[in-house]
C-alpha cells in the first residue's frame, strides 16, 4: 500500500510539472495548447542528444532543454498563435493541433528521432535502472529526483508569479487583460513569454522522463490527455490545481492499477473516470480558477 | 450528349478495364528479366526496426542467388510495401502488391495483425504469401490454400519451453501477457494445455502495449511469489520496460522467461542493459550455431549490416530462399505454378528443414523447430534442447 503510494507520488510529480506549463497557458491566454505534449518529446529529443553526443546527463541538461523548449514556445505564440487568437478560440485550438502533427512529423525526420524508439542507455547514465531502496519501500531513483526537481519548480514559479514584476503583469495579463492594457503592460510581449513558459516546464519534464522511458516522436500524445485531466482536475488556469491534480492522478492510476484485477491495462480509464466526476460534481475543478 | 451517348461510353470504359484486368489476374507471370517477390513491412513507424532487419535479410538473400546466377537466368527482386505496422495499412500495401502481375509470391507481413490482413488478400486474390514471422496461429487455421508458413505459431514458441517445464515443473509461474493477438495465441495455443493439465499455480498478468509505467503489474505478479516469471512483448520497448519494472518492484523468481519477439532481440539487450541479464526467451529456433553454413551467414551478415542476425533475420533470408527454390521447381513462371512447387518444398535450411505440411489443424505449416535461449554478457546463447545447447541455463541471480 506505501509502496503503491510513493510510486503514484513519483509519476504524479511528473504529470503535475507538465500540467502546470498547460494550465499557465490556458489561464493566461486562455489558449488550449495541444501541441503541449509535442514540447515534452523536444524535452526529451535535447536531452537524449545531448547524452548521446557528449555524455551530459539529462538532469543537468534541463539547462538547454527548457530554454530550447521556451524559445520553439515563444516563436509559436509570436509568429502563429497570436495572430490565430484575433479568429477566436476554435482557430487556436487548431492551430496548435496543427502545429502538434508538424511537430511529430518534423522529429520523425531520420536526422531528428527517426521513426524508431529511442532510449537512454549505456553505463555512463547514472539513472539507469537504478533503484533506491529506503526501508520497504522502492524508487525509481531518477523520477525520486524528478519529483524533487518538481518541487523546487513549483515554489520558484509560485516566486516568480508573485514577487517579481514579469509574474505580477502575467497575473494582471490572466485577471484583466483589457486593465493591464491600461496601465502599460504589453500583453502581447507577457503572453508569449507565458507561452515559452509553458513550454518550458514541459521541456524539464521531457528531460526528466528520459531517464527512464522510450523516446519517439509521437510520445507526447500520452502526456497530453494527461495533462488535460489534471488541468480539468485542479481548475482550468490553477497553479496549485495542477501541482496537487497531477499527484491524485498519479496516485489515483497507481492504486487502480496495482489492487484491481486486470487493472494495468485500464489506468487511463482511471484518470478519466476523476475527469468524468469532476465535470459534472465540480466543473471548476478542485481549486477554482485563476492564476 | 445524349444521356444515352454517355451511358454506352461509360459503359465500353469499364467493360474494357475489366477485360484488361480479368486477363492480368489470370496470367500473372514473369515475363522480364527478373522474378519479383513482394513483401509488406513496417518501413516507419514504431516497428520500423523489424522492417529494416527483414529488408536487409532480403536483401543478403537475393543478392547471394542473383550472384550465383539467379533463377534459371532470372534475378531476384525484392519490393517493399510500407505497413507502418498497422493492419488497416496492410490491406491497401498487399493489394498494391498483388496488383502487380510480376510479383508472383508474397512474404514478410511481421507482427500477427499485419500478417493476417496479408494472407486474406493473398487469398482473395490467388497469389502464394509465405509467412516467415507473423506469428497468429489463425493463419494457418482458416484452411487458406494459397498461405504457408516456416516459422513457428505463436501456440509453437513455447514447445521448447514446455519440454523443459516438463523435465523441470515449477511451482508457480507469473504470466505478464500482452493483450493483443500475439498474447492471446501464445496462451490460446501454446500454454493453455500444459496449465491444465500440470499441477503448475498459474497465474495471468496482462497489459497494454506500449504502457509506460509496468511497476504496478509487476507488484501484483510478486504477491504470487512466482518461481517462473513469463513475459510475452511484441517489441523490444515493452520487453526492457518489464525487466526495469520488474527491477524497480524487487520481483525475484528463479528464472526470467521471454516468449521469444520482443525478448529475443538485440534491441532488448540494448535498451535493458544489466537487467537483460540470465533472461531466457523461448521461440524460434536460432539455427545451429556449430554449422558451417550458418556461421558463413552469421558472418557474412555481422559484417555487411554491422549488427548480429537473430531469429528475424534468419527467418528473413530463409524465406527467399524457400521462395527462389520453388521459382526453380515450377513448371512455369506464374503464380499457380509456384503454389503447386511450394507444395512439394522439401528443403534444408540454416532455420533447419522446410516442409508443409497439414497437422493439429494447421495447413501449409512447417513443424518449426524452437529452442530457449539465454541473455549472457549481451549475447544471446542456447541453453535448451540440450542437443542444441551451447552452454547450460543459468538461473536468475538477483538484482545485486
Amino acid at each position: 500500500m506505501v509502496q503503491t503510494l510513493f510510486d503514484g507520488l513519483m509519476i504524479g510529480g511528473v504529470y503535475a510539472i507538465i500540467a502546470l506549463g498547460l494550465t499557465l497557458i490556458f489561464g493566461v491566454m486562455r489558449v488550449i495548447n495541444m501541441a503541449h505534449g509535442e514540447f515534452v518529446m523536444i524535452g526529451m529529443f535535447v536531452s537524449y542528444f545531448l547524452f548521446t553526443s557528449i555524455g551530459l546527463d539529462p538532469f543537468i541538461s534541463i539547462i538547454i532543454s527548457a530554454p530550447a523548449c521556451f524559445l520553439v514556445g515563444y516563436l509559436l505564440y509570436r509568429f502563429f498563435v497570436e495572430k490565430a487568437k484575433e479568429g477566436g478560440e476554435e482557430n487556436t485550438l487548431l492551430l496548435t493541433a496543427g502545429a502538434s502533427i508538424f511537430l511529430i512529423n518534423f522529429m520523425a525526420l531520420p536526422f531528428l528521432l527517426g521513426p524508431n524508439f529511442s532510449r537512454l542507455t549505456g553505463d555512463n547514465l547514472f539513472w539507469q535502472n537504478n533503484v533506491l531502496n529506503i526501508g520497504s519501500v522502492s524508487f525509481n531513483s531518477a523520477l525520486l529526483m524528478g519529483f524533487f526537481v518538481t518541487g523546487i519548480l513549483i515554489c520558484l514559479l509560485h516566486l516568480f508569479l508573485t514577487k517579481t514584476d514579469i509574474g505580477l503583469a502575467m497575473r494582471a495579463s490572466a485577471q484583466e487583460p483589457q486593465a493591464a492594457q491600461i496601465v502599460g503592460i504589453n500583453v502581447s510581449s507577457i503572453s508569449g513569454l507565458t507561452f515559452g513558459l509553458g513550454a518550458a516546464f514541459a521541456g524539464v519534464a521531457g528531460s526528466i522522463l528520459a531517464t527512464t522511458y522510450p523516446i519517439y516522436a509521437s510520445i507526447g500524445s500520452l502526456y497530453l490527455v494527461k495533462s488535460f485531466i489534471i488541468v480539468v482536475l485542479g481548475g482550468m488556469g490553477s497553479i496549485p490545481g495542477a501541482a496537487i491534480g497531477g499527484l491524485i492522478l498519479g496516485v489515483t492510476e497507481s492504486f487502480g492499477a496495482t489492487y484491481i484485477p486486470g487493472g494495468t491495462g485500464y489506468r487511463d480509464v482511471f484518470g478519466l473516470i476523476i475527469f468524468l466526476i469532476v465535470l459534472l460534481y465540480r466543473p471548476q475543478g478542485l481549486f477554482g480558477k485563476g492564476v | 450528349m445524349s444521356i444515352v451517348k454517355k451511358g454506352l461510353i461509360l459503359f465500353s470504359f469499364v467493360f474494357i478495364v475489366l477485360i484488361i484486368s480479368g486477363c492480368n489476374s489470370e496470367n500473372a507471370s514473369s515475363e522480364g528479366d527478373t522474378i519479383k517477390i513482394g513483401a509488406v513491412l513496417p518501413m516507419t513507424g514504431g516497428n520500423a526496426v523489424f522492417g529494416e532487419k527483414f529488408e536487409q535479410a532480403y536483401t543478403m538473400a537475393a543478392e547471394e542467388i542473383n550472384e550465383a546466377g539467379g533463377v534459371n537466368g532470372k534475378e531476384i527482386e525484392i519490393v517493399i510495401e510500407d505497413s507502418e505496422g498497422d493492419a488497416q495499412n496492410a490491406r491497401s500495401a498487399t493489394e498494391k502488391l498483388v496488383s502487380d502481375d510480376g510479383i508472383l509470391a508474397l512474404t514478410g507481413g511481421r507482427s500477427s495483425g499485419v500478417t493476417l490482413v496479408e494472407a486474406q488478400v493473398a487469398e482473395e486474390n490467388q497469389i502464394p504469401y509465405l509467412i516467415d514471422h507473423g506469428s497468429s496461429d489463425l493463419a494457418t487455421m482458416e484452411g487458406y490454400t494459397y498461405v504457408y508458413r516456416l516459422n513457428p505459431t505463436a501456440g509453437m514458441y513455447p514447445n521448447a519451453l514446455l519440454d523443459y517445464f516438463n523435465e523441470n515443473p515449477p511451482e508457480s509461474i507469473a504470466h505478464i501477457n500482452v493483450d493483443n493477438a500475439f498474447g492471446e495465441a501464445v496462451y490460446d495455443y501454446g500454454l493453455q494445455g500444459y496449465v491444465e493439465n500440470s499441477d503448475v499455480e498459474y497465474e495471468m498478468f496482462e497489459y497494454t502495449a506500449g504502457e509506460l509505467d509496468l511497476k504496478p503489474i509487476m507488484e501484483q505478479a510478486k504477491g504470487l511469489n512466482p518461481e517462473v516469471v513469463l513475459m510475452t512483448s511484441g517489441n523490444d520497448n515493452d520487453a526492457a520496460q518489464l525487466m526495469m519494472a520488474a527491477n524497480e518492484a524487487s520481483l525475484s523468481p528463479e528464472l526470467f522467461v521471454g516468449t521469444g519477439a520482443g525478448h529475443s532481440i538485440m534491441g532488448f539487450a540494448e535498451q535493458a542493459g544489466d537487467l537483460s541479464e540470465t533472461v531466457l526467451t523461448a521461440g524460434p529456433w536460432h539455427g545451429d550455431k556449430n554449422d558451417e553454413e550458418y556461421q558463413a551467414f552469421f558472418d557474412k551478415f555481422t559484417e555487411t549490416y554491422g549488427n548480429e542476425p537473430g531469429e528475424h533475420e534468419i527467418e528473413g533470408y530463409t524465406a527467399i530462399y524457400v521462395l527462389a527454390d520453388a521459382f526453380e521447381r515450377a513448371e512455369e513462371l506464374n503464380r499457380e505454378s509456384v503454389l503447386s512447387a511450394l507444395d512439394s518444398t522439401d528443403l534444408d535450411t540454416i532455420f533447419g528443414p522446410i516442409k508443409f505440411e497439414d497437422f493439429d489443424g494447421y495447413t501449409n505449416q512447417n513443424r518449426a523447430i524452437t529452442d530457449v535461449s539465454q541473455w549472457i554478457n549481451g549475447k544471446m546463447v542456447t541453453v535448451y534442447p540440450e542437443d542444441q545447447a551451447q552452454q547450460e541455463l543459468v538461473p536468475f541471480q538477483g538484482w545485486d
